[in-house]
């Protein structure tokens, strides 16, 4: 199967821009119809609704979305990670190793998920100084959780730490003593990073990793993984509202509305020829930063739909310049628009960039 | 081959309807749900009882220590006396003397807590010195103290006494509250529209303490329950008539405990007054709930 | 002093009249369990009729605490600060009112600045009957319709009878918005106001806000961590870049944005990442000698960027602190090597790395 946009593109831009054409490596993780509901005074809310992706090995994976997506919800789900008000309630997630062997996310025992967690798969979180413990050392933190998977030989541990402190440039004497206080913020998140990646997982899920921290610090931390993922193997899924951090760091992005992932494909496609209303609206939304041309910028109308309430047919209709009759009443599903590239829209043929289209809807509902 | 599968339009969405506000606050709530039910009953028996019962409840010999029948559910006391007559009877004023007191300490600690807490300054060292001062000297002790100087013969005095010593526990929540409170934005946005004191205390920062200040007072009431039973208990009060406080005074004295005839005679008080206190404890935890606008709803 | 220059000569080439807010070397020290500290030090800028004036900076550089100097609601521990060329702490009590009244702030969180026991329309009543813009309710019922409108929320039946925790973020951040328009106020301090809105609500927001200075000519002082807000908010504004309690350069929008000159300005852009693929992966970045922002306990002598500053100069950055200094652009940069730079007629952002600091490796 040829994928016409990116055959034109140069070798060079290919290169640059991992993940456009279509990946051929194996598929890590495989995610089926997987919806999460909350438990809520209202009824059980649907968080994420049948999300479906295959993730390939030793991609990096975006899910981009606004508050109340479900992309976050979908991240701690794969690890098992809910709160106890949630629970998935459809779907299957299989995940296959390096050796080729499978497992069922969803259906494992405890025991089992505890030993796969972390060794297989790990995760780091948003607010990293709360997965520090503030009364033990970071050693101890490594050591423990070394511990905590078989791995006792504390010599080692030590090493293989300061490897990643090193890795993750942190200056290892200083910080492998330090208690969590005593470190800044983004030295907290590299040192959460470098912990998430102690045992050598095959999958990282970042949940917000820049989230929070100051711009340099930012910085400080999309260089980090960059340099990760060149010196280390394993596939990457992080969690974002940031559109940006999904344009550095991704080789495919999700974008996810209402609790479904309404587009998905390499970064380039979905950066430069989005099929879906909702992401052309959010790259609208976001303004370039270099350059001396002032850029105007289009909102999307109304406001983010309450999940208690999701609008029937296509959730973002309500929101949406080019909604028909049917996009009320039909929702649309993933579907394929040739090479990789998927997205749940009934007109994605007429979807472009042009900014007017939404300056006329913007009139009628602003409030937002 | 497409990375992804295409997912069957789906038909889930259907809007959902929340239950009415009250069952939603059952639902949420059962114990107190609970504690309303039996603090009702507590306060129909108590104040709509006592109509229905005969004016006097005669001495008679014949029934001295009696055990439960028809016509004395629960039996009867030392000296012949229907006990379920006293039960009805006797709750009354311990309510409603409890009520005022705690009404007048809550009142004393919302002004002059929330006051110290906006002005500061001298007014709130004031008012920080005096609450330490009641506060160390224990309620019991105060209590029996100044019942020894004051002949306590009328509900009035009694009142005063027990809000005299319930304020300071309440004035320092007050107080710890409304300076948080003061900090929050909303409160730092009706100083910038320059809305005055009487409205920025009584409009925003007040309100949003109801559930806060109601529980309080709740807890405030069962302390000057408390407070009453012991000072009837220790015999401290020279008040007469139907009381549960009085009664287990009585029953205790007239050593019920030690005559298993009499033994309904000091349960009945004890468990009318438990009743009376769980359930105002379970009442001001729900409360909380009711506050909580995202409740009101519907 | 090169730095009472400033102001005065940006007030003097614009003549734009009197300023509304004028802060005149404005400090305010905090005694912190860390120790002492000082959170903003001499900062100094006019506030004209309808400008824009944006401070940006990271966490720790003070903005905030210069924005609620402005308001009034924190007094400097030194300098002073002028509304329409009064002192506002030698005001009489009625003076005093005027200024409190004119100047408003929008807070960050719209879910803390709302009461939430009221609905809407008490919000926007309460200013308007006590400070008797309304005579009666229906009047102020009538106004508050009004302000909602004007911050696009329609159809005001929708709002007006709300509480809070039933509108969304976005929408209570209007109201936010509508509170402050009650007393027709001449500046609007727009504290992060827009940060924790999501990014499709994010721009109609800032388009609400432009709508109320292009149209009523409210005065903004915008603080904010994000430049791209900036660089649409205050396109015809101005901006001050603060770095840990200074300001370190000044001066029109597209010019900063575009062209920073303070190698902390720099930094800044060159580290933000951008919703473009191909422009973000290829964009030029900037190495800085380390990525801490300093303790304000413990603030480095001379410039408090040297410590991260690519281009320092041994002997110069690390002993005397820079003034801010007009470029020939007319902007202000408070950096020496931007400085010499300039009077040598270099462009100034064609500043040297030294070969050793070239090798030093970014460590914290």
């Amino acid at each position: 199967m040829t994928d016409q946009t990116t055959a034109a593109m140069s070798r060079a831009e290919k290169d640059r821009v991992r993940g456009t054409a279509e990946s051929t490596a194996p598929v890590i993780l495989s995610v089926r119809d997987v919806s999460v509901e909350y438990k809520t005074q209202y009824g059980w809310m649907k968080a994420v609704n049948n999300a479906t992706m295959d993730i390939r090995r030793g991609e990096a994976i975006a899910l981009i979305g606004e508050s109340g997506s479900g992309k976050s919800t979908l991240g701690f789900a794969l690890l098992r990670m809910l709160v106890r008000a949630a629970r998935v309630s459809t779907g299957e997630a299989i995940f296959t190793d390096r050796e080729g062997k499978s497992y069922d996310l969803f259906k494992m025992s405890d025991k089992e998920f505890r030993e796969f967690r972390w060794a297989k798969c790990a995760m780091t979180f948003q607010a990293a100084q709360n997965v520090l413990n503030p009364v033990m050392r970071i050693s101890n933190t490594f050591y423990e959780t070394a511990a905590a998977h078989g791995w006792t030989d504390k010599n080692a541990v030590k090493a293989k730490t300061l490897d990643l402190f090193r890795k993750v440039q942190l200056d290892p004497n200083r910080v492998f003593d330090a208690y969590p206080f005593e470190l800044s913020g983004g030295m907290r998140q590299r040192v959460s990073i470098a912990l998430s990646l102690l045992l050598d997982p095959e999958l990282l899920i970042l949940d917000e990793p820049t989230t929070a921290l100051d711009i340099i610090t930012q910085r400080a931390i999309i260089d980090v993984v960059k340099s990760l993922r060149e010196q280390l193997d394993f596939t990457m899924i992080f969690v974002s509202h940031d559109l940006s951090l999904a344009a550095e760091l991704a080789d495919r992005v999700a974008t996810m509305y209402a609790g479904e992932i309404v587009e998905y494909g390499p970064v380039r496609d979905v950066f430069y020829r989005p099929e879906h209303p909702y992401t052309v609206g959010l790259l609208n939304a976001v303004p370039p930063i270099v350059g001396e041309e002032f850029t105007p910028l289009v909102a999307i109308p109304g406001a983010t739909p309450n999940l208690l309430n999701i609008p029937s047919g296509c959730p973002f209709h309500p929101r949406c310049p080019w909604a028909t009759e049917i996009c009320s009443t039909v929702n649309p599903g993933l579907r394929d628009i040739g090479g990789t590239h998927i997205v749940a829209c009934h007109n994605s043929d007429k979807v472009t960039r042009d900014q007017e289209v939404w300056e006329g809807m913007e009139a009628t509902s602003a409030a937002g | 081959m497409s990375s992804a599968t295409a997912s069957v339009g789906n038909t889930q969405n259907q809007r959902i309807t929340p239950p009415p506000a009250w069952r939603r606050f059952v639902s949420r709530n059962k114990l107190g749900t609970f504690g309303i039910i039996v603090l009702a009953a507590i306060l129909i028996l108590s104040f709509i009882g006592p109509f229905f019962l005969p004016d006097k409840n005669p001495t008679t010999v014949s029934k001295i220590y009696c055990s439960p029948s028809w016509e004395n559910p629960l039996g009867c006391d030392n000296r012949g006396r229907d006990i379920w007559y006293q039960i009805v009877n006797g709750g009354k004023k311990l309510i409603l003397v409890s009520a005022a007191a705690a009404l007048i300490s809550t009142f004393i600690a919302i002004t002059l807590g929330a006051l110290a807490a906006l002005l500061g300054g001298w007014f709130d060292t004031v008012i920080l010195i005096c609450t330490e001062v009641v506060l160390t000297v224990p309620n019991i002790i105060l209590l029996g103290v100044l019942a020894a100087f004051v002949t306590l013969n009328s509900p009035i005095l009694m009142v005063m006494i027990l809000a005299a010593t319930g304020w300071p526990t309440l004035l320092r929540a007050v107080r710890a509250q409304v300076l948080s409170l003061k900090e929050r934005e909303f409160v730092e946005a009706a100083r910038m529209l320059d809305l005055g004191l009487p409205r920025i205390l009584f409009r925003e920062v007040l309100p949003n303490m109801a559930s806060y200040i109601l529980i309080n007072f709740v807890f405030a009431m069962t302390g000057a329950i408390y407070g009453q039973v012991v000072l009837y208990f220790l015999g401290l009060v020279s008040l007469s008539g139907d009381n549960w406080g009085l009664m287990v005074n009585e029953a205790y004295r007239q050593g019920a405990a030690f005559s298993p005839d009499g033994v309904l005679y000091l349960i009945s008080p004890i468990v009318m007054i438990v009743l009376l206190m769980w359930s105002l404890t379970l009442v001001a935890r729900a409360l909380e709930d009711v506050f909580n606008p995202r409740l009101r709803e519907a | 002093m090169l730095q009472d220059s400033i102001v005065r000569s940006e007030a003097n080439a614009t003549d734009r009249g009197e300023p509304i807010i004028r802060l005149d070397h404005i400090r305010r020290d905090f005694d912190t369990r860390g120790g002492h500290i000082t959170a903003v030090d001499d900062v100094s800028f006019d506030l004209f009729p309808g400008d824009i004036l944006c401070l940006v900076g990271e966490s720790g550089s003070g903005k905030t605490t210069v924005a609620r100097m402005a308001a009034g609601m924190l007094k400097p521990t030194r300098g002073h600060v002028f509304f329409e060329g009064k002192d506002i702490y030698e005001m009489n009590k009625e003076e005093f009112g005027n200024y409190r009244r004119a100047v408003q702030i929008v807070h960050q969180d719209p879910y803390a600045s709302l009461n939430p026991i009221h609905t809407i329309g008490d919000m926007l009543r309460a200013p308007l009957l006590k400070h008797k813009i309304c005579k009666s309710r229906a009047e102020a019922t009538k106004r508050a319709g009004e302000l909602l409108e004007m911050v696009d929320c329609r159809p005001v039946e929708n709002f007006i009878d709300k509480y809070p925790h039933q509108l969304s973020g976005g929408q209570r951040q209007r109201i936010s918005i509508a509170r402050a328009m009650t007393l027709n106020p001449r500046v609007i301090i727009a504290d992060e106001s827009v940060s924790m809105v999501d990014v499709s609500i994010r721009v109609s927001l800032l388009n609400t806000m432009l709508k109320l200075r292009n149209e009523l000519g409210v005065t903004f002082l915008f603080i904010t961590h994000d430049l791209a807000v900036v660089k649409y908010f205050a396109w015809e504004g101005n901006i001050g870049v603060m770095y840990v309690g200074k300001v370190i350069e000044y001066g029109r929008t597209p010019g900063i944005i575009g062209r920073g000159f303070h190698p902390y300005t720099r930094a800044l852009a060159a580290a933000i990442p951008e919703a473009d693929p191909d422009l973000t992966r290829s964009k030029e970045k900037l190495q800085l000698r380390s990525l801490d922002i300093p303790k304000l306990t413990e603030l480095p002598d001379g410039c408090v960027f040297h410590p991260r500053c690519p281009y320092w100069i041994q002997g110069l950055c690390d002993t005397t602190k820079p003034p801010l200094m007009r470029m020939p652009d007319g902007r202000l940069v408070a950096c020496h090597a931007v400085q010499q730079a300039v009077e040598r007629g270099d462009d100034p952002r064609d500043l040297a790395v030294t070969d050793q600091l070239a090798n030093q490796i970014m460590r914290e």
